[in-house]
């Protein structure tokens, strides 16, 4: 009887345990070999034919459509460069430059996944063809509910966001990392 | 007491390592939800469609506004694809994904031949055909080997504001994505007739 309790214990901690460990790595751990960059993140190795399995769950298990190699590489943002979660009750500056790429566009996501919601006159997504620049090239992008000057993007809502900046064409992905990635700085201003 | 703690706690890991690998490996063949599923359920095989409509959320997650997006799916067992576009200006890209949403092979405007989208995909066995018979209608494609039966290609093209729209729809539209299997090559006239002298 004490036999059979302890295997029923046993399978009952293992399975749950292994599931939740599972579950977990698949939502948090974006597989192997990540380029960081302040607080931007990207996978060089999701777009590619050789993945680790935990990378093949995660897209299977959202539905994800991996930027292949070749494409370009897609950043991701959920803190500022201090390390806070991006809130969409607090003011943003982006600034800095991109790596070398044909293009670029920032996309503003909320927490559901879809494209954030623009508040009144703004927009949660530019383009690098359509931005103004520093004449050494960099860029300052305002990140605020009302009206900026300069680059500006207007989200209405509330909660958390994450930014994406996808670099199309880009030499990173060939040479895995051997480029500077040189990302813009998130600084956070005012929160309401 | 405290060994059988241990030897219990050591069981626990035991079983939940193995739980752990077996559902990582295994989403992959049980999951309902991937990019694959999600395609199937609203386009046909062997036929493009550009997935952007106004009014309905586009299937696949994780989209970029700037860019129009399109798929094919396709079954390689039987035969191969050619997938084909004109020329178009502004920047584009393909991938090609098997059923898993694992990237086999992907290109963008620079890396094409011409600027053209003009790709052809066999698996393993039929490239040996492809090889034999050397058609001229595909000198210029790009052809790839993929080691898989089902999967699909994405095409997104680049629209960076509204005024884009009737290019890059012009583009999208003139994507075919077609069933190609090679003319078996044509026995040559003189082995023919040397039977019969």
């Amino acid at each position: 009887m004490r036999i059979l309790l302890f295997i029923l214990a046993v399978a009952a901690f293992g399975i749950s345990l292994g599931g939740a460990s599972a579950w977990y790595s698949i939502q948090t751990i974006h597989g192997f070999g990540a380029i960081r960059s302040g607080p931007w993140t990207a996978f060089p190795f999701a777009g590619q034919s050789e993945v680790d399995p935990y990378t093949i769950a995660k897209s299977v298990a959202d539905g994800s459509v991996p930027i292949g190699a070749t494409e370009g590489l897609a950043f991701e943002a959920v803190t500022d460069s201090g390390g806070e979660a991006l809130q969409m009750s607090c003011d943003y500056v982006l600034e800095g430059k991109t790596p070398p790429s044909k293009l670029w566009t920032l996309v503003a996501y909320d927490r559901n996944g879809e494209v954030a919601q623009a508040a009144p006159g703004g927009r949660t997504s530019l383009y690098s063809g359509a931005i103004l620049r520093f004449p050494d090239d960099s860029f300052r992008i305002s990140i605020a509910e009302r009206p900026q000057p300069g680059n500006w993007i207007g989200m209405s809502g509330q909660g958390s966001f994450r930014l994406v900046l996808r670099l199309y064409d880009t030499p990173i992905t060939a040479n895995s990392g051997l480029i500077s990635t040189t990302m813009p700085q998130i600084s956070r201003g005012d929160c309401r | 007491m405290i060994w059988r703690l241990v030897y219990f706690a050591i069981c626990v890991l035991v079983v939940a390592g193995i739980v752990h690998i077996a559902i990582v490996l295994l989403i992959p063949q049980y999951g309902t939800q991937d990019a694959y599923d999600v395609v199937s359920a609203r386009t046909d095989e062997w036929s493009f469609t550009t997935l952007d409509s106004p009014d309905e959320r586009s299937p696949l997650s994780d989209i970029d506004p700037f860019f129009s997006y399109g798929v094919c799916r396709f079954d390689l067992s039987e035969s191969g694809v050619w997938i084909r576009g004109d020329d178009f200006n502004a920047f584009w890209s393909a991938t090609v994904l098997n059923s898993d949403g694992t990237v086999a092979y992907s290109l963008n405007r620079r890396t094409s031949i011409d600027g053209k989208l003009d790709l052809v995909l066999f698996d393993p066995v039929l490239i040996l055909r492809l090889r034999e018979a050397q058609p001229a209608e595909i000198e210029r494609s790009i052809v790839i080997e993929a080691d898989m039966r089902k999967g699909f290609v994405v095409v997104r093209s680049l629209k960076p504001d509204a005024s884009w729209d009737s290019e890059t729809g012009k583009f999208m539209q003139s994507i075919s994505c077609e069933r190609y299997l090679p003319e078996p090559a044509a026995p040559e006239p003189a082995e023919e007739e040397q039977p019969a002298s």
